[in-house]
């Protein structure tokens, strides 16, 4: 129940994204992103589009993904996760927007690569001082994910992925991008304490929990300033 | 980044199009004799009316020559044929009063013209030149005066990929060198130039565009009713924004500049729109069938729903530029369009390029990867190259067939104003070499004056498709079009059964494949004497595999709404007994098919490579045993016209009590996925050991 209850965000969009594909099938015409008609009023595509999968081997790979990364920055902390994933969605539907090749979008491997971002510099705060394998993982899988994503814009393709919808590879820079605006942000209000904790008692907890309304606070100072 | 557009993007592109336009000589005007000392007629007026309704065009050209000097001439306009026209109603001024032509064999038509020519007589005719231009000779122009004329021709308008394009040709294709050596060409009007287009269409329009002209005036009524115009008169542009009916509650939409349309006749006037998205597959029908007993004529009009998966493995892109002459004036047009495509090639496709005029060469070294070090090579080397010499279609084409590797899926892009002049010319030699192997060509029918005939049969026999390109078209589109077609599955063998009313005479005979984004449009006759449904069947095959979709829907015993589909009817029959005759020669099988030809031009009164259409004074029709068939039918046609004019746009739709395809049509832009991978996830794996104990959870 423990684990339930400390992974429900990762366990309930896991289950929910499943069960649209298995219940409506492959991207339902009524969920999958298109600016058209969002713009006519249809605004649950501008979520709805990054969580339906065109077949089974697109929604397997994503959803495993999507697993690991959420659960590993729910752990810590659920107001990143919710974060990363809006503001992956936002980039990418900003691009989306103002891209007239694509009319139809779906997927949530763009979302993943901001998840990504955040998941890794998680682990580089808690890791980067020990001279060890895990110091330098994160690190390493941040340089590899970012040689792909370029390597995949330069030559316009997906190295590996052949999905029906075909992958979109400046769509997962866009989540790339948001995952570092999303640090950035965790970086200038010190959102994240560092060391090799973030909470492990009631009090730092409360006090994490207060820490998050004063983020609030100080992002808009920030943005005043 | 807006005064760096301003500063240098804007100049930059003003500085490409105006060398354009410079080197674009060639255009729709009035030829006199080079070194004839014979003086210059005026154009004094040029007004086009175009009205898009139902699936098809009808535009209506009315000019005004003037003779300035003090002897009567004869004048000779020349335009491009525009693409599939019908030419159907000529009609001259004669004595103040406008007289209708009649259509006549070729032959006799020039006999008359010169009879009543030399007898001083008022007369005009117009021909046609090949595949080339629509040539209108009038005559005398008296000292001092003016003469009108009037042309109505119509022409199918199927929407690609959701999105409709019209061409109002004027840009001379200068593929004819000895015309262009023989004629100077005036294409200025002195007056007015007009240009009004109306979109009266049964679905949304999303969006109307027009490219490189100015003095444009874009106008919505409503979401289906659109005005385009285009005049040269300072200042009208802007107080025209009112649409053609004087509809005062209408919405400005877009007021492009407010200078003035230069009143050249030298660059086309391209008008695309663009239909709301996902609207559904679907059968929409216009019929005509004035007699309960009689011939009907239907035009069926299939847009699939079908979702078309997209074709993901690397394939061999085998490009044949022509670099001949005749190309100069549309190479900068050409370029750009390789540039686009060629940035479209992914890491698994490889490349070659062949170029051709008096003979073929490669370009590259065989194939190459799509790289995109490769591709800017080749760029540089397409756009440093200065086009000249003759075409020779043939040797390109037969150079990229010989070399095929018979282990990927290939496909040939052609790209050429298809005017084969050099080396083997023949079109059933085409087809037997295309017929060699098993490969799709895709042609870029560049200009107006292309040998479209030629291209057209080329792709079709290969199962491709062809692709028009206008200087003035946004070029970015059209490759961006042609790249949604490429890169999905296509609907191969295609078959239609019609069961339930008797049909005959349907055109195509043969629809072939449809492309990703394609209409389909069936014409043809039935009988019936009560409304009866039939069951209408559109067998395909999608990648090897058989699909069938079915409707039912009925075909009315009398309707009188669109007589001039009797004329598309015959202008598509007639293209097909040619194609028979360019395909396999004039030999036993065919060689009724000029007298066929003959026969159906005049039952239904349009001019062709072997009728033209003559005005004569009106008593002079009976002197010449001329009957007035066509003045009956275009005033048939008027008042059908007339009829659908004081109405609004109403749907064709004749599936929606049950439905061919159930999916939505496809659109230019297609799907996009987020879209993870094995190794990416594999990479993701060592993360698993950060995850904390349970006790450490906030």
């Amino acid at each position: 129940m423990q684990f339930l209850k400390k992974y429900r965000i990762t366990i309930s969009l896991s289950l929910f994204i499943a069960l649209v594909y298995f219940i409506l099938g492959p991207v339902p015409e009524t969920l999958y992103f298109n600016a058209e008609l969002i713009t006519q009023g249809e605004l649950w595509r501008y979520i709805s589009g990054h969580l339906v999968h065109s077949d089974p081997q697109h929604l397997l790979l994503n959803l495993s993904a999507f697993i690991i990364l959420s659960a590993l920055i729910e752990q810590h902390s659920r107001l990143q996760l919710f974060a990363a994933l809006f503001s992956g969605i936002i980039f990418i539907n900003f691009y989306l927007f103002n891209n007239n090749e694509i009319t139809n979008y779906a997927g949530l491997s763009g979302v993943l690569n901001s998840l990504l971002v955040i998941a890794l510099y998680q682990q580089w705060q808690l890791h980067s001082k020990q001279l060890s394998l895990t110091g330098y993982l994160p690190a390493s899988i941040y340089l590899i994910s970012a040689a792909k994503i370029i390597y995949e814009l330069y030559s316009r393709d997906s190295l590996f992925s052949h999905t029906l919808w075909p992958s979109l590879p400046q769509a997962h820079l866009a989540g790339f991008m948001a995952g570092h605006i999303v640090v950035l942000l965790i970086h200038s209000v010190g959102w994240l304490p560092s060391g090799n904790r973030f909470c492990d008692n009631l009090a730092e907890c409360s006090s994490h929990r207060f820490q998050v309304s004063n983020i609030v606070i100080k992002v808009f100072k920030s943005i005043r300033i | 980044m807006i005064s760096f557009i301003k500063n240098s993007l804007l100049p930059g592109s003003l500085l490409i199009f105006s060398l354009l336009a410079s080197i674009t000589v060639h255009a729709a005007g009035l030829l006199t004799p080079v070194n004839s000392g014979l003086p210059e007629l005026e154009i004094r007026s040029h007004k086009v009316t175009v009205i898009i309704e139902d699936g098809f065009a009808t535009t209506t050209v009315e000019q005004v020559f003037h003779n300035p000097h003090q002897q009567d001439l004869e004048a000779l306009y020349s335009f491009p044929i525009p693409d599939h026209a019908a030419v159907g109603e000529f009609i001259f001024w004669v004595d103040g009063k406008p007289v209708i032509g009649e259509v006549v064999e070729k032959e006799q038509a020039r006999e008359i013209y010169q009879k009543e020519k030399l007898a001083g007589h008022q007369v005009a005719v117009t021909e046609q030149n090949d595949y080339k231009t629509f040539e209108i000779s009038v005559t005398p122009v008296k000292a001092g005066q003016d003469v009108r004329i009037k042309l109505v021709y119509i022409q199918t308008t199927q929407l690609d990929s959701g999105i409709g394009r019209y061409v109002y040709p004027l840009e001379e294709g200068g593929v004819d060198e000895q015309q262009l050596a023989f004629w100077n060409n005036n294409d200025t009007v002195t007056d007015q130039f007009s240009f009004n287009l109306q979109i009266k269409s049964s679905w949304p329009v999303k969006g109307v565009r027009v490219t490189r002209q100015s003095g444009v005036q874009i106008s919505q009524q409503n979401k289906r009713l659109w005005d385009v115009r285009i005049n040269n008169m300072a200042g009208t542009a802007a107080s025209e924004g009112t649409p053609v009916d004087g509809n005062r509650d209408a919405k400005l939409e877009q007021a492009v500049n407010d200078m003035p349309h230069a009143g050249k006749l030298d660059k086309d006037i391209v008008v695309y729109w663009r239909l709301a998205d996902n609207l559904p597959g679907a059968v929409e029908m216009i019929t005509y069938k004035p007699d309960t007993h009689g011939r009907g004529t239907f035009m069926m009009t299939l847009t699939p729903g079908i979702d078309l998966k997209p074709v993901s493995e690397g394939k061999d892109w085998i490009f044949i530029l022509d670099i001949s002459g005749s190309m100069q004036g549309k190479y900068q047009t050409l370029a750009e369009g390789v540039k686009q495509a060629l940035k479209k090639m992914t890491a698994k496709d490889r490349i070659r390029v062949i170029l051709f005029n008096n003979q073929a060469r490669e370009l590259t070294a065989g194939y190459t990867s799509a790289s995109r070090e490769n591709i800017n090579r080749i760029i540089q080397k397409v756009t440093a190259i200065h086009p000249d010499g003759g075409t020779n279609v043939y040797d390109g084409l037969n150079m990229a067939i010989k070399k095929l590797d018979s282990d990927r899926t290939s496909a040939i892009i052609l790209v050429t104003d298809g005017v084969a002049n050099v080396g083997i010319t023949e079109q059933k030699k085409f087809i037997e070499l295309l017929k060699t192997r098993d490969v799709r060509l895709f042609t870029f029918i560049m200009g107006n004056s292309a040998n479209r005939p030629l291209l057209e049969n080329l792709t079709g026999a290969s199962h491709g498709f062809a692709i028009n390109v206008s200087n003035s078209d946004d070029i970015v589109g059209r490759i961006m079009l042609a790249s949604s077609k490429v890169n999905f599955e296509a609907m191969h063998d295609i078959n239609i059964k019609i069961s339930g009313v008797k049909t005959t005479g349907i055109q195509p005979e043969q629809p072939g494949s449809l492309y990703r984004g394609e209409q389909l449009v069936l014409i043809g006759h039935y009988w019936t004497d009560q409304d009866r449904q039939a069951q209408v069947s559109f067998n395909t095959r999608i990648s090897g595999e058989d699909k069938q979709y079915h409707t039912r829907f009925i075909f009315p015993a009398q309707t009188t709404e669109h007589p001039e589909i009797e004329r598309l009817w015959a202008y598509h029959t007639i293209n097909t007994l040619q194609s028979q005759i360019d395909n396999y020669g004039e030999d036993a099988d065919y060689k009724d098919n000029k007298q066929a030809i003959i026969d159906i031009a005049r039952e239904f009164s349009l001019v062709t490579d072997y009728t033209s259409m003559i005005v004569l004074e009106e008593q002079q029709f009976k002197t010449y045993n001329i009957a007035r068939n066509n003045k009956q039918r275009v005033n048939t046609e008027n008042q059908a016209r007339a009829r659908r004019a004081q109405q609004a746009p109403a749907s064709r739709r004749v599936d929606q009590n049950q439905p061919m395809f159930s999916g939505k049509r496809s659109y230019v832009g297609g799907n996009g996925g987020g879209a993870l991978d094995f190794w990416s996830l594999l990479l993701l794996l060592p993360l698993l050991m950060f995850f904390k104990k349970p006790d450490l959870q906030c």
